[in-house]
Order: C-alpha cells, then structure tokens, then sequence
C-alpha cells in the first residue's frame, strides 16, 4: 500500500530548514530552495561536521520523523474508523443477533514545525555555491559541502 | 610530502570509503571491510599516520574486543588511544584475514536489539571501529587547516588568475539572455493554476494562506494582460517569496505508508522572475 501525504517545514527567517546526521548526531541546516531544486538532483549527503555520507533520507530530523510518523499514524486511525464503523452499522441491523459496540479512536494532533533562528554560520562551498547552516569554531575544524562533500 | 590537493582528494576519498563501511549491509560488508583495510594500508599518509600510533605498541586486540568467550561478545575500550587504534586495526586484520571470520559473523555475536540484518551489521561496524575512523579523518582535516594556513602567507597571484577565469565564463552566460514567446506565458499561467490547487493541502495558517492567493491572482491578471504592470508584479512576487521562504519546504519522506510531496513553490518563482525581467 503506497499513500502520499503532504506537509510543510516553515523554515527560519533565511529559508533554512534543520537536519540531523546519523553518524555524529549533529545538527545542521540546508537552505529549503537548494536542498528541493529539480535541475541540481542528489541522493546522498555529507554530514558538514563529520563528513560522512549516507542517503538522504537518513538526515531528517527527530522533529521531522516524528511528524512524519503522527500523520501516518493519524491515517491509519481514520481507515480503522471508517472500517469499524461499516462494520458497527452492518452488524446492529434492527433483527440482528450480534451487536455491536465500537468507539472511534483518537487522532493524535500533529504539530506545526517551524525552524527558529539560531547562532549558526552560514557558508557557501566554492564548488556548487550551495548553502549549509553550521556551529563553527574558527579554525577547529573543517566545515564540509553537502551536496558535494568537499571541505569548504 | 602530501599537497594541498591531494589531501582535500584524500579527504573525499576516505570518507566515502568510511562511509561505504558503516553504511554496510550483510551482502557487502565483507567486500567493504576488505577495500577500507586495503586503501588505509596502501595511502602513504593514512599507512605511516597509522604507523606513528601503533609502531613499538605491544597490546593483544582480545584484550579490547572480548571475542573468545562462549557467550555474547564485548568491548572494553581501553584509556590509552594508542592500544585503542591498535586493537581496532588488529581485530580489522583479523576478521579480513581469516577464513572461518566473517563481517556478519562477528557483527552477529555482539549483543544487539534490532531484528534487520543491516541494523545488526551496521550498529557492530559503528561501535566497533568509528572510533579509527574519526581518528583518520580528524587527522587528514588537521593537516589541510595547517597547509592552508601556510597557503595564507603566499601572496595571491592565484587569486589574479582565479578572477580573470571568472569573468571570462560570466561573459559567455551574459549573451545567452532567454526571448519571451507566448508557450512561456501559458506555461506560467498553467503553474499559477497548480500553485492555488497546491495551496489547499499547505498545512499554514489560513490568513497567510488567502494573502498568498491573492498574490497569485495578481500575477495571473498580469500576465493574462496585454500590457503587464512591473511595479504590481513586483509586489506579488516579493509576498509569495515571502512565503516560500517560510512554508516552502517540500519534504519527500519515505515512510512505512508512503510518501511526501509537495509543488515546487522555487521554480515557480523563477518563472515570475523571468517574466517580469522581459517587461520594459
Ligand atoms: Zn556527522
Ligand atoms: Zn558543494
């Protein structure tokens, strides 16, 4: 069974939207235009603090998968609602043996999310020009692409 | 001595070799441990980084990974790095050079939770041997701040030449401005037409949603009219980037159930942008 949701990440006050990486458990932010845009496609990223890769779908946020899971979750109520409730209807016909009693589950409210502005560095990679939102201590470390995974 | 190039190559190269073997699965873990063992040995500053640490340490890997005993196997990490990275490369050796070893094998003697091969495999490489790995890659990122900060002190004739080159690509892009047609405008107008269905699923507050619709009526009205207003297009166009800016992200999320979609609020606004750019 495949369904599509749809949902939106409001991003901070420059379009940045935070993920997470599955490695160190670092924080960072993509600007939403270059991580979503169509004629610069990309299946993995690099962590900017580790530099290490995996596809991306494993760098949403815990935020991000939980409201990822909430929706699921809340689909799946409205479908056994609906099937109980068919159900409960069919069942409680007037000269029916069998009755039946059901109470409609839950839905669970599901959170907007929103990206606050906060005291990362923004740097640009000289390579592809894209964007990346990091923690920087100057001169601690390297930042890395991305995209592209070079050091910047 | 390694050059400025190299290492930032090298840098790229061990990551993705790195994260090929924590990304494992039981398929290809073997193979992966195999090719990660050889491009440390065989890379001249990863092979003497690696000697540096270890050469004169006399320490029994068996004594940091717990694997003899009947039952689950362990790790007892211990406090001095040195025996940590030799252990780590020991046990590494070990499991690449023996017959009866295998990735999954040991992976699978460990204690772990998750029932999926993968987690199994990838959770044993991680606890295993990350810490070998940060200690590699730390060291190649180490020396590409000291090299750059070497680079500082030269003078930039680099720099003269890097900009002569820029302009000259600039140049080529600048004569190749796109000419309006009519296909362009009923495209855009086809897109407009999407973005106010799109808006219906766009889980934002309602107000901000009926302002982003009336900004998008006004562009339609615009291009639709012979004679565009720039100023009033201009208007629109800055409330809907607004918008994108704040609610634009399109998310594609695979879940048990299904997946994420969303309209591409971006392109959207490029196609604006090089409408009103055509208007005189
Ligand atoms: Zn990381
Ligand atoms: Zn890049």
């Amino acid at each position: 069974m495949s369904v599509e949701f749809s949902f939106t990440i409001q991003g901070d006050s420059e379009g940045y939207v935070t993920f997470l990486c599955p490695f160190c458990g670092s924080e960072f932010k993509l600007r939403a235009d270059e991580y979503q845009n169509d004629d610069k496609p990309f299946e993995d990223l690099f962590c900017p603090y580790c530099g290490l890769t995996k596809s991306k779908d494993n760098f949403y946020s815990k935020e991000v998968i939980e409201k990822v899971e909430t929706i699921a979750y809340n689909y799946m109520v409205e479908q056994l609602n609906d099937a109980f409730g068919k159900m409960k209807k069919s069942f409680n016909k007037p000269h029916s043996i069998i009755k039946m009693d059901f109470k409609p589950l839950k839905k669970v409210n599901v959170k907007e999310l929103k990206d606050k502005d906060t005291i990362e560095t923004a740097f640009e990679c000289g390579c592809c020009n894209r964007h990346v939102k990091v923690l920087y201590c100057a001169g601690a470390s390297k930042v890395f692409c991305p995209y592209c995974g070079v050091d910047i | 001595m390694i050059s400025y190039r190299e290492l930032r190559t090298l840098s790229l190269d061990f990551r993705r070799i790195s994260s090929n073997l924590l990304n494992s699965d039981d398929d290809n873990a073997d193979v992966n441990m195999i090719r990660f063992k050889k491009f440390i040995d065989e890379t001249p500053f990863i092979s003497q980084l690696l000697h540096n640490a270890m050469d004169g340490v006399d320490y029994d890997f068996k004594k940091c990974f717990l694997i003899e005993d009947s039952g689950w196997h362990s790790i007892e990490i211990p406090a001095d790095e040195k025996l940590h990275i030799k252990a780590q490369y020991d046990y590494m050796t070990f499991i690449v050079e023996s017959d009866k070893c295998s990735v999954t094998g040991q992976a699978m003697r460990f204690p772990h939770s998750s029932n999926k091969w993968a987690d199994i495999i990838q959770s044993f490489i991680s606890n295993a041997f990350k810490p070998l790995i940060d200690y590699i890659n730390d060291a190649i990122s180490k020396e590409i701040i000291l090299l750059e900060e070497e680079q500082k002190q030269t003078p930039s004739m680099v720099q003269n030449i890097g900009s002569v080159y820029g302009s000259a690509v600039q140049g080529t892009t600048i004569t190749s401005t796109n000419v309006t047609n009519v296909n362009d405008n009923e495209k855009l107008l086809e897109m407009l037409g999407q973005a106010i269905n799109a808006l219906a699923s766009i889980d934002a507050p309602e107000d901000i949603k009926a302002d982003l619709q009336d900004d998008i009526e006004v562009v339609s009205e615009q291009i639709a009219s012979p004679t565009p207003k720039k100023s009033r297009l201009n208007k629109a166009l800055a409330g809907i980037k607004k918008f994108a800016a704040e609610f634009g992200m399109k998310v594609a999320v695979s879940t048990a159930v299904g997946t994420v979609t969303g309209f591409d609020w971006y392109k959207l606004i490029q196609a604006i942008e090089t409408f009103v750019d055509k208007i005189k």
